[in-house]
């Protein structure tokens, strides 16, 4: 049996690396792995004492505090599965993952709380995250637990076409492959100090957590409230000596368009890393021109269900010869294999197709979850001889035969990226169909005002308004996913099957006067 | 352009960012930015709506954020940029 396991990884830091920093947040807090370690021992303790046994899974607020990075390694050594929740996730959408994941115990912040309260949750145990930050008496004997490669480590959830989230789950064995190919990858030493940036419910958040404290580099967590302050945000990396980052995107754009990231910001940085979406070339070399000289560039992607990167490209020069499209995903990383899909689900003749990823790197399906895991994770189509599970990301790529690099074409349904998040439309009309008074919506993803917004038209029974439906849909799906504008049209416009007409809704609102006019009709 | 038209017309640019608020008065004295008025989202369709409506482009413009956190920062940054301060 593959006995290996995360906590028998983070022990063996602990023991190289135990005086050195592994979290360094921004009020001047600092924990050493040593420290790390006896804080998750701690609540070790509490989750046990509160009867979690290995197996069950365990719930965490996103809020960025010691407490729940110990939390974390506490689940690494007992063998529970975490899921961290967005603690301010609203009531219904925080309601359908608890109902999925049905946690054994629920680690809460207040803000966590007074959701969990909003939404009625009575399903399990919730313990106070103050209890345990307050609690001084370390535990040092957590009876060790047979973790194999196979148990699931974390849960990660994403959006769902039908309006519930997916809960990706991902294995002890997954992700110390995982954490191997980001030493090699990325050349991590001891002495990285990686920003921490990505919130902990979002699948980037992964490479910062696993890519950090299972090298014995430093993680500087970065919560909402610092992002909110970006000029804070770059003094505290630049104070902590950052020298790795990783992030959407949308965040480089913004930081640079705020001139925030400078050719003398950041003096230790000797590594970019970005992904979770495209970044524009022509966006992307204002960031070459002040870093490329002294900083590695790394285009990444890959799916939430496959530890969240299975392709890196380091960019040199020759990427800006020409400043149109994106940059190339790269070649696939050494832990996965891929193959190229048609329509039907069997290899592609040629070098374009839906990627179909295969390997140790494969999570282990959607949690509890047997028809949408089924859908997606199926038998590789070349192998008949033994089981052998491929993941379809459902990404349209293209293979240049002269260097093996994928190019990104497009997905294969409605799914899209946002601001580095997956977001599946149909959740969002799902949502909107659900409101009294809606009659029918059509949710896109267009260029409007120069930014890719996701936008909304809504046909309605009666007078609610734009403004009305907007405020009912944050109760129902997270701010990434409210459209920015929404039009009431009289019916929506039907294509020649009688099916809603998304192209045409999408060119109706991607001209501004057209979308303000019947944005502001009652 | 006089000061109340420039103010009339960078309040009406702020407003279609800010959901709750209609009046170009309620602008007044926030901390668009730093408060979370407009989001990071936003902040960049902001400068693409600035650069458009008066025709500029606002790279390697030094203290950005703090320009466009208030009213009077943004009226500051664009009569500096037209030369009409």
């Amino acid at each position: 049996m593959y006995r290996y396991n995360l906590g028998l990884r983070f022990a063996a830091m602990v023991t190289e690396h135990g005086q050195r920093p592994a979290l360094l947040f921004a009020d001047g807090a600092v924990l050493t792995y040593e420290g790390l370690d006896r804080l998750a021992d701690t609540v070790a303790g509490r989750l046990v004492a509160r009867g979690a046994r290995a197996g069950d899974v365990i719930c965490l607020t996103s809020r960025k505090i010691p407490v729940v990075f110990a939390a974390i390694i506490a689940c690494w050594k007992l063998g529970l599965s975490y899921a961290v929740v967005d603690r301010q996730s609203p009531p219904e959408r925080l309601q359908r993952i608890l109902d999925n994941c049905r946690p054994r115990l629920i680690l809460a912040d207040t803000t966590l709380a007074q959701r969990l309260q909003d939404c009625g949750w009575q399903g399990g145990d919730v313990l106070a995250i103050d209890d345990l930050t307050g609690c001084a008496a370390a535990v040092r004997s957590v009876a060790p637990v047979p973790v194999t490669g196979d148990h699931p480590a974390y849960i990660m959830y994403t959006s769902g076409s039908t309006g519930f989230p997916k809960g990706a789950v991902m294995t002890h064995r997954n992700l110390l492959n995982f954490i191997d190919w980001c030493r090699t990858e990325f050349e991590f030493g001891s002495g990285e100090v990686l920003a921490n940036v990505n919130p902990l419910f979002f699948d980037n958040s992964v490479f910062d957590l696993y890519a950090a404290l299972m090298n014995g580099a430093t993680l500087l967590p970065c919560d909402r409230e610092l992002l909110a302050h970006p000029e804070g945000l770059i003094a505290h990396l630049e104070a902590a000596g950052c020298t790795s980052w990783f992030s959407v995107p949308s965040l480089l754009i913004y930081l640079t368009r705020l001139n925030l990231l400078g050719p003398e910001r950041l003096p230790g940085l000797r590594r970019f890393i970005f992904g979770g979406e495209g970044y524009p070339k022509a966006q992307l070399v204002r960031l070459w021109e002040n870093f490329g000289h002294r900083a590695a560039f790394f285009n990444v992607y890959g799916p939430t269900e496959c530890t969240c990167i299975c392709s890196a490209l380091r960019l040199g020069p020759e990427t800006f010869a020409d400043l149109d499209g994106l940059p190339p995903l790269g070649p696939l990383a050494r832990n996965f294999e891929g193959l190229l899909l048609d329509e039907d689900g069997r290899p592609a003749a040629g070098e374009e197709g839906e990627l179909c990823l295969l390997g140790p790197n494969v999570g282990a399906g959607y949690y509890r979850d047997p028809e949408r895991t089924a859908a997606v994770f199926v038998q590789n189509p070349r192998q008949d001889a033994f089981r052998q599970i491929a993941y379809r990301t459902g990404d349209q790529v293209r293979r240049d035969p002269a260097t093996g690099h994928l190019h990104f074409i497009g997905r294969r349904d409605n799914q899209i990226k946002h601001m580095g998040y997956r977001i599946e439309l149909g959740e969002i009309e799902a949502a909107l169909n659900g409101l009294p008074g809606v009659a029918e919506a059509g949710v896109v993803h267009v260029t409007f005002q120069g930014m890719k917004q996701i936008l909304a038209a809504v046909a309605v029974n009666g007078t609610l308004t734009a403004r009305e439906i907007k405020a009912r849909l944050g109760s129902r799906l997270p701010d990434y996913m409210v459209p920015r504008r929404i039009v009431i049209l009289e019916q929506l416009p039907k294509n020649a099957n009688g099916k809603i007409d998304r192209r045409d809704i999408a060119r109706r609102l991607e001209d501004p006067a057209v979308a303000r006019k019947e944005e502001n009709r009652p | 352009m006089n000061a109340s038209d420039l103010r009339q017309r960078l309040a009406g640019l702020v407003l279609e960012l800010v959901e709750d608020l209609t009046d170009p008065a309620e602008l007044e004295g926030l901390a668009l930015l730093t408060d979370e008025y407009i989001d990071s989202f936003d902040t960049l369709v902001l400068i693409n709506r600035l650069e458009q409506e008066f025709g500029l482009t606002l790279d390697h413009q030094p203290d950005l954020f703090k320009a466009l956190d208030t009213l009077d920062g943004m009226e500051a940054l664009i009569r500096q940029r037209l030369g009409n301060s």
